[in-house]
C-alpha cells in the first residue's frame, strides 16, 4: 500500500485534535478529569523522552521540576498575580532554568550515579517546600482557585482545563518534534550512543546534555503547572520520589524513544490503575504492576517501539523498512 | 579408525532459516581437522551448533552417541569443549580463577593434576596467575582460553579462529601448542580464515562456503592447490572480525 | 563530647540498617547486573511472612529461619519468572519490571495483612549496655554482628568457593561462562535468592525498631541505594561503610546544624554522595569502569 500523502496526514491530525477537543461532549466530567491528568503526565514525560530516550541520561528527579511548576502556578493563581495563560509559560521557564542550573554539576555524572543524584533532588524538594510555609503553605498545601472558561463560554472549569491541556499537549508534541528532528536530535543520539565518540567528533556533549536537561525540566514544569490548575489543591507529598515511578513507567511502557510514546505512556499510567480500580478496588496496584511487567516483557522497547507499530510508522512516513538504527 | 565426532547432514541456524546446511564431517582423535571459510561462511554457526547453544538438526555423533538434542552442559560433560571466537575470557576474574571455574568439575586431586598439565602447556599462564584476565594481551588471552578448555578434560576441542588478532610470532606459539595437544590424543576441530598456518598442523581439511562444505581433502592437498585458497578465502593476514 | 560520641553511635546504628539493605542491592547487581528497585518490597513480603508465623505462636527465631528460607525461594523464583526473559533486552526494561514488582509486592502485603501497624518481635533482648556514659542497645550489636558476618561470608563466598566463582563468571560474561560449563541460569537464581535473604535480614532487623507497615521499606530502600552507591556498587564491604557514613553524617548534621535540623537531615548525606561521586564516580570502594570511544 502506498504511503498516505502529507495532506492526508495533516488532515487526519487535525481531525484527531478536533475529536480530542470534543471531549467535554463525549465523556462524563469525571472521565474528562482523568484524561486531563493522563495528558499532563504525557506532557511531562515528553521531556523525559528527550532527556532519557534520546540523550540517554536517566533522571528520577523530575518530580522536583514538576512540583516547582505546580507551586509556581499555584502561587500565582491563588494570589491572583497572573492569569493562567501567563502562569503556565512562567512555570515552564522557572523549571527550565532550575534544570539548567542543577544540570550543570549533576551532568558531570552519568548512568546510575546521575540517577541517584536526581533522586536526591526529588527527595529534598518536598522537604524544602515544607520549610517555606509562608510561600507554599507548607505541610497544609495550597488551594488553587478553579479556572473558569473565558469569554463567557459555557464550559465547566473541568472542561475548560481539559481543552487547555489538549492544546498544550499538541503544542508540546509539535515543539518536541521540531526540537528533535534537526541537529539537536542528532546530537542527542550521538551522545546517547557513545559520549566519548561524540566528543571526539566535535559534539559539545556537556552543552547538549545540559540543554536536554533544561528542556526536559521545562516540560515537567509545564506539566506541573497544568496539574496545579487542574487538580485545584497541591501538597508537598504529591511531588516526592514516588512520582518519578509514574513518569518512568509512562516513558518506558510508552516507548522511551518516541514522543508519541510519552502520551501513550501517560494514558497508560493513569487509565490502567483507573480501570483496574473499577474491576477490583483492592487489587488496583497489583493489576497495574502486572500490566507493566507484561507490557515490558512483550514490548521491551515500549508500546510505540513494538515491531508492528514500527511497521505502521514506516508506512506512514514512507520510509522503506530496513534495519532499525540502534 | 572411527572418528570421535561424526556429522552427517547437519544443519544449524538461529531460528530463521538454516545458516549451515547439510554438513558432513569427521573429526578423528589425535589430529587436527581444519575447517576453512571466509567471513560469513558459517564457521561460528557450525561450532555453536555443535556445542549446543543454537538450533541444530541432523546426525551429530560424539563417540557413537547422538548429541543433537543434548543441552550445552551435557555436551560439555561428555567432553566436547568449544573455545569461542574472541576467546571469551572472564575479564574481571584472575587467570587462576578462570582456570578454577573451568576445572571445578574435577575432584581435588584431579584438579591439581589437570592444572599442572595445563600450566606445562602454557608456562606463561603460570607466571600470570594472579593477573586479571581482562588486562592480558590477545595472545595470552588465547592461551588462557585454550588452557581453560583443557581444564575440562576434553576429548575434543572446537577452536574458533584462535589466530584472530594475534601477532605472527604468538600465532606460531599457539598453533604449536595446539598441535601438541592433538598429539596428546585429543581430537581438534580448528576453524579458521587463515589457511597457511592452520593447514600446516592439520591432517584433513574442509572448506565451508555459504553454509555448505564444498571441498574435503587432505590438508596437504588443499594447501598445495592455490586455486582453492584464492577462490574461497580472503587473503591470509589480519582481517576485520565479524560474526559468522 | 559524650553527646557527640553518642550521636555518632546512634548514627552508626541507623547506618547499619541502611547498610544491610545496601548489601542486598550490591549482591543483585554483582550477580546479574540489575539494580533491583523492588528489593525493599520483596523483603517486606518476607518480613510479613515472618511476622505471621510468629503471630501463630512459633518463637521468633524459628519464624525467622522459615522466613529466610522462603525469601531465598522467592528471590530465585522472581529471577526465573520475571527477570530472566528480560536478560538480553535494554537495561531499562528490567528497571520497569522491577517497578512493577514493587507495586505488586507492596499491595499484596497490604491485602493479606490489612490494617494499621503491627509490632514486630525483637530478635535481641531490649538490653542496653552502658560504658563510660555511652549507651549501646543489644539490637545494634546484633545488627553489626550480622553485617560483619555478611561481609565475611561474601568475601569467602566470592573468592574461595566454586559457586561464588561461578556466579562471578556468569555475571562477568554469561555467554562465555556457558562454554566452560557454568549453568548461568542457576547462578542468576542463586544470586537473587541470596540477595533476597540479605534483604529479608535487613527487614528482620529494621522491623522491631519501627512498626511493621507496608510503607516501611521504601525509605530503607532509598537509604540502601545511597549506601550502595557511596560504597561503590560492586563492593559489599563498601555498602556497609557507606551506610554507616550516611547514618553518622545524617545524625550529626541533624543535631549540630540547626539550619538543617531533623526534617532536612537526609540532605547532608545526599550532598556528600553527590560530592564523592563527582570526585570518584566509582564510589569509595568501587572499581573504575573503562569506557572506550
Amino acid at each position: 500500500m502506498k504511503s498516505p500523502s502529507k495532506t492526508t496526514l495533516v488532515a487526519l491530525a487535525v481531525l484527531g485534535i478536533v475529536i480530542a477537543l470534543a471531549g467535554p461532549w463525549l465523556f462524563p466530567q469525571y472521565r474528562l478529569d482523568r484524561l486531563t491528568l493522563s495528558l499532563i503526565y504525557g506532557v511531562s514525560t515528553i521531556g523525559l523522552v528527550i532527556l532519557t530516550g534520546r540523550a540517554g541520561q536517566l533522571s528520577i528527579g523530575h518530580s522536583a521540576f514538576f512540583g516547582l511548576g505546580a507551586y509556581a502556578v499555584a502561587i500565582l493563581l491563588s494570589r491572583e498575580l497572573a492569569p493562567l495563560w501567563l502562569a503556565l509559560p512562567f512555570a515552564a521557564v522557572v523549571a527550565g532554568l532550575s534544570g539548567w542550573l542543577f544540570g550543570k554539576p549533576a551532568l558531570r555524572l552519568s548512568g546510575f550515579n546521575l540517577a541517584i543524584v536526581t533522586a536526591a533532588l526529588a527527595i529534598v524538594f518536598p522537604l524544602l517546600v515544607q520549610r517555606f510555609t509562608g510561600l507554599t503553605g507548607g505541610h497544609a498545601g495550597l488551594a488553587v482557585p478553579p479556572q473558569h472558561a473565558p469569554w463567557g463560554l459555557a464550559l465547566s472549569p473541568v472542561s475548560w482545563i481539559y481543552m487547555v491541556t489538549v492544546v498544550v499537549t499538541v503544542l508540546a508534541l509539535v515543539l518536541g518534534w521540531l526540537l528533535t528532528r534537526g541537529r539537536l536530535g542528532r546530537a542527542l543520539d550521538a551522545v546517547r550512543l557513545n559520549e566519548a565518540t561524540a566528543e571526539a567528533n566535535g559534539v559539545d556533549v556537556a552543552g547538549y546534555k545540559q540543554a536536554a536537561f533544561a528542556i526536559s525540566a521545562a516540560y515537567a514544569g509545564l506539566g506541573g503547572g497544568l496539574y496545579a490548575a487542574a487538580v485545584g489543591y497541591i501538597a508537598p507529598e504529591a511531588f516526592g520520589l514516588l512520582l518519578n515511578l509514574t513518569f518512568l513507567a509512562a516513558m518506558l511502557a510508552g516507548g522511551s524513544r518516541y514522543l508519541s510514546g510519552a502520551i501513550v505512556g501517560g494514558l497508560l499510567v493513569q487509565l490502567v490503575p483507573e480501570l483496574a480500580g473499577e474491576v477490583s478496588q483492592a487489587l488496583t496496584q497489583v493489576i497495574f504492576g502486572v500490566v507493566l511487567i507484561v507490557v515490558i516483557t512483550l514490548a521491551p522497547r515500549g508500546l510505540m517501539g513494538a515491531a508492528i507499530i514500527d511497521r505502521i510508522r514506516k508506512w506512514i512516513t514512507g520510509v522503506r523498512p530496513g534495519r532499525l538504527a540502534n | 579408525m572411527t572418528a570421535l565426532l561424526n556429522l552427517r547432514g547437519m544443519d544449524a541456524g538461529y531460528g530463521v532459516g538454516w545458516v549451515v546446511q547439510d554438513v558432513s564431517l569427521s573429526v578423528p582423535v589425535g589430529e587436527v581437522t581444519v575447517l576453512l571459510g571466509a567471513n560469513g561462511a558459517g564457521k561460528t554457526t557450525l561450532m555453536r551448533g555443535l556445542s549446543g547453544v543454537i538450533e541444530r538438526r541432523g546426525r551429530i555423533e560424539l563417540d557413537g552417541q547422538d548429541i543433537s538434542r543434548w543441552s550445552p552442559s551435557r555436551i560439555v560433560r561428555a567432553g566436547l569443549v568449544h573455545v569461542p571466537q574472541g576467546r571469551g575470557v572472564l575479564a574481571s576474574l584472575t587467570v587462576d580463577e578462570n582456570l578454577r571455574v573451568a576445572g571445578s568439575r574435577n575432584s581435588r586431586l584431579g584438579f591439581q593434576a589437570t592444572r599442572d598439565h595445563v600450566l606445562a602447556l602454557f608456562p606463561r599462564l603460570a607466571e600470570r596467575g594472579a593477573q586479571m584476565a581482562g588486562g592480558m594481551s590477545g595472545g595470552e588471552q588465547q592461551m588462557l582460553a585454550i588452557g581453560r578448555a583443557m581444564m575440562m578434560q576434553p576429548r575434543i576441542l572446537l577452536l574458533d579462529e584462535p589466530s584472530l588478532g594475534l601477532a605472527p610470532i604468538i600465532r606460531r606459539q599457539v598453533f604449536d601448542t595446539i598441535a601438541t595437544i592433538a598429539g596428546q590424543g585429543i581430537a581438534i576441530l580448528l576453524v579458521e580464515q587463515n589457511a597457511d598456518i592452520s593447514l600446516a598442523i592439520a591432517r584433513r581439511a574442509a572448506l565451508l562456503s555459504q553454509g555448505r562444505i564444498v571441498i574435503e581433502d587432505d590438508a596437504a592437498a588443499i594447501a598445495a592447490s592455490s586455486v582453492v585458497v584464492d577462490t574461497y578465502l580472503s587473503p591470509a593476514g589480519p582481517t576485520m572480525e565479524t560474526s559468522t | 563530647m559524650i553527646l557527640l560520641l553518642q550521636q555518632i553511635i546512634d548514627g552508626a546504628a541507623n547506618g547499619a540498617l541502611y547498610a544491610a539493605m545496601g548489601v542486598a542491592i550490591v549482591l543483585v547487581y554483582r550477580a546479574t547486573g540489575v539494580l533491583n528497585f523492588a528489593q525493599g518490597e520483596m523483603a517486606l513480603v518476607s518480613t510479613f511472612v515472618i511476622w505471621q508465623i510468629s503471630a501463630w505462636g512459633l518463637p521468633i527465631y524459628v519464624a525467622a529461619v522459615i522466613g529466610i528460607a522462603f525469601s531465598f525461594v522467592f528471590g530465585a523464583a522472581i529471577e526465573r519468572g520475571v527477570m530472566r526473559p528480560l536478560r538480553n533486552k535494554p537495561p531499562l526494561a528490567s528497571v520497569l519490571a522491577a517497578l512493577g514488582l514493587f507495586l505488586v509486592c507492596n499491595q499484596v502485603c497490604a491485602l493479606i495483612w490489612p490494617g494499621a501497624q503491627r509490632e514486630f518481635p525483637a530478635l535481641a533482648s531490649p538490653v542496653t549496655f552502658e560504658l563510660a556514659g555511652l549507651r549501646l542497645g543489644a539490637e545494634t550489636i546484633l545488627l553489626f554482628g550480622v553485617l560483619a558476618a555478611q561481609a565475611v561470608f561474601l568475601w569467602l563466598f566470592f573468592r574461595h568457593t566454586t559457586w561464588g566463582l561461578k556466579m562471578r563468571a556468569a555475571a562477568d560474561n554469561a555467554d562465555a561462562a556457558v562454554y566452560i560449563g557454568v549453568d548461568t541460569g542457576r547462578m542468576f537464581m542463586l544470586g537473587w535468592g541470596l540477595a533476597a535473604v540479605f534483604g529479608c535480614l535487613a527487614g528482620l532487623l529494621v522491623a522491631p525498631t519501627i512498626l511493621l507497615t507496608t510503607g516501611m521499606m521504601f525509605p530503607l530502600l532509598i537509604y540502601g541505594l545511597c549506601a550502595a552507591t557511596l560504597g561503590g556498587l560492586t563492593n559489599p564491604f563498601g555498602a556497609i561503610v557507606g551506610g554507616v557514613i550516611i547514618g553518622v553524617v545524617e545524625n550529626l548534621t541533624a543535631t549540630y546544624v540547626p539550619a538543617i535540623g531533623t526534617d532536612l537531615k537526609i540532605a547532608s548525606p545526599l550532598l556528600l554522595i553527590f560530592l564523592v561521586l563527582l570526585l570518584r564516580p566509582q564510589g569509595l570502594f568501587g572499581v573504575k569502569q573503562v569506557v572506550r570511544a
